[in-house]
């Protein structure tokens, strides 16, 4: 599994505030008041409240989240492409695959 | 048994004119509407109209690139000769979903890459200037680009007689196709001038690079450019 750089490089170090899910879109919050947004492929884990984003890998429908001194998250996404989305706390788009 | 060596023949012959057809059948220059319907992201006009908004998108992966010319049966290709296309562009918030991407040509003629980027850059000109809504523009260019060109951009590319009236006035983003020079400046070389490099005529890439302009070829060295290579 491939990093992804340009997700990678938009969210390390930012913290988790809270998880939720909606139907099969899965909103991670940030503690920087951003919000990422993912389009699963059934049932996910949520990520771990209070976790710092170290990296972000992504291979065919599936990214996995690495924390700092946490486990890893990872999430079957519904497509390989075009699933993830974050917006900073303005709602102003920062990221989309 | 005796019927049916005539019958394995004809099966045959159909077998080889199906095949001769589907390799000279060319690159499609309209996408198939059943793998490519066209998607886009959940954005809004307000966000596909700030600058460097597409940077913000994540390149499509050589593996789903892969998907799409494979689900189109193109099995070999030249370097140059395709580009995977975003139906509906990423400047009108179109989708890296392999529902939105096409193998287009860059040599057809006269419907080609280079022309489809000019339809886009002035639907979202349009788009920018609220003389068309997003979903407006994403429709029109997924049903049937070519409709949508002639609309909003002008006639069929070689066959301009005055420029489109339709919409805006006429786009003044990039073009990535040319005029040629008039017959007596023929001689002139294209520059790129975003690269630094020149393309003699009967070349490649001359006239169809975003930005350039003609020039002798003494303009052009004179000026620091150079020859691209290969030439």
């Amino acid at each position: 599994m491939s990093a992804n750089h340009k997700l990678t490089a938009l969210i390390k170090g930012r913290t988790i505030s809270g998880t939720g899910t909606t139907g099969e879109v899965m909103t991670v919050s940030f503690s920087d008041g951003s919000k990422m947004t993912i389009r699963t492929a059934g049932a996910t884990n949520t990520g771990p409240t209070g976790g710092t984003v170290k990296s972000v890998r992504q291979a065919g429908s599936e990214l996995s989240i690495d924390f700092e001194g946490q486990p890893t998250l990872t999430i079957p996404t519904a497509e390989e492409t075009s699933c993830v989305m974050v917006r900073d706390k303005s709602g102003v788009m920062e990221y989309a695959d | 048994m005796i019927l049916a060596a005539p019958m394995q023949k004809l099966a045959l012959f159909l077998s080889v004119a199906l095949l001769v057809s589907s390799v000279f059948a060319g690159p499609p220059i309209q996408p198939d509407s059943k793998l490519t319907p066209g998607a886009v992201l959940p954005v809004t006009r307000e966000d596909i109209i700030v600058p460097g908004y597409t940077k913000k998108v994540r390149n499509v992966p050589q593996s789903v690139k892969e998907q799409v010319y494979a689900e189109y049966g193109i099995t070999s290709r030249a370097p140059g000769e395709f580009e995977v296309d975003h139906l509906i562009s990423l400047e009108l918030g179109g989708s890296n979903s392999i529902k939105n991407l096409w193998p287009q040509s860059y040599l057809t003629k006269p419907w080609n890459a280079h022309v489809k980027d000019r339809l886009e850059d002035k639907l979202h000109a349009m788009v920018r200037d609220n003389q068309i809504d997003l979903a407006t523009a994403q429709h029109e260019i997924a049903t049937d680009w070519i409709a949508a060109y002639k609309k909003y951009v002008g006639p069929e590319p070689g066959t301009e007689a005055s420029p489109a009236t339709h919409g805006a006035s006429p786009s003044t983003s990039p073009s990535t196709v040319h005029s040629a020079p008039a017959t007596s400046d023929a001689t002139k070389v294209w520059v790129n001038t975003k690269s630094g490099v020149y393309w003699r005529p009967g070349t490649a890439y001359y006239g169809k690079t975003k930005a350039g302009q003609y020039m002798t070829e003494s303009e052009a060295t004179a000026a620091g450019f150079r020859p691209a290579k290969g030439q």
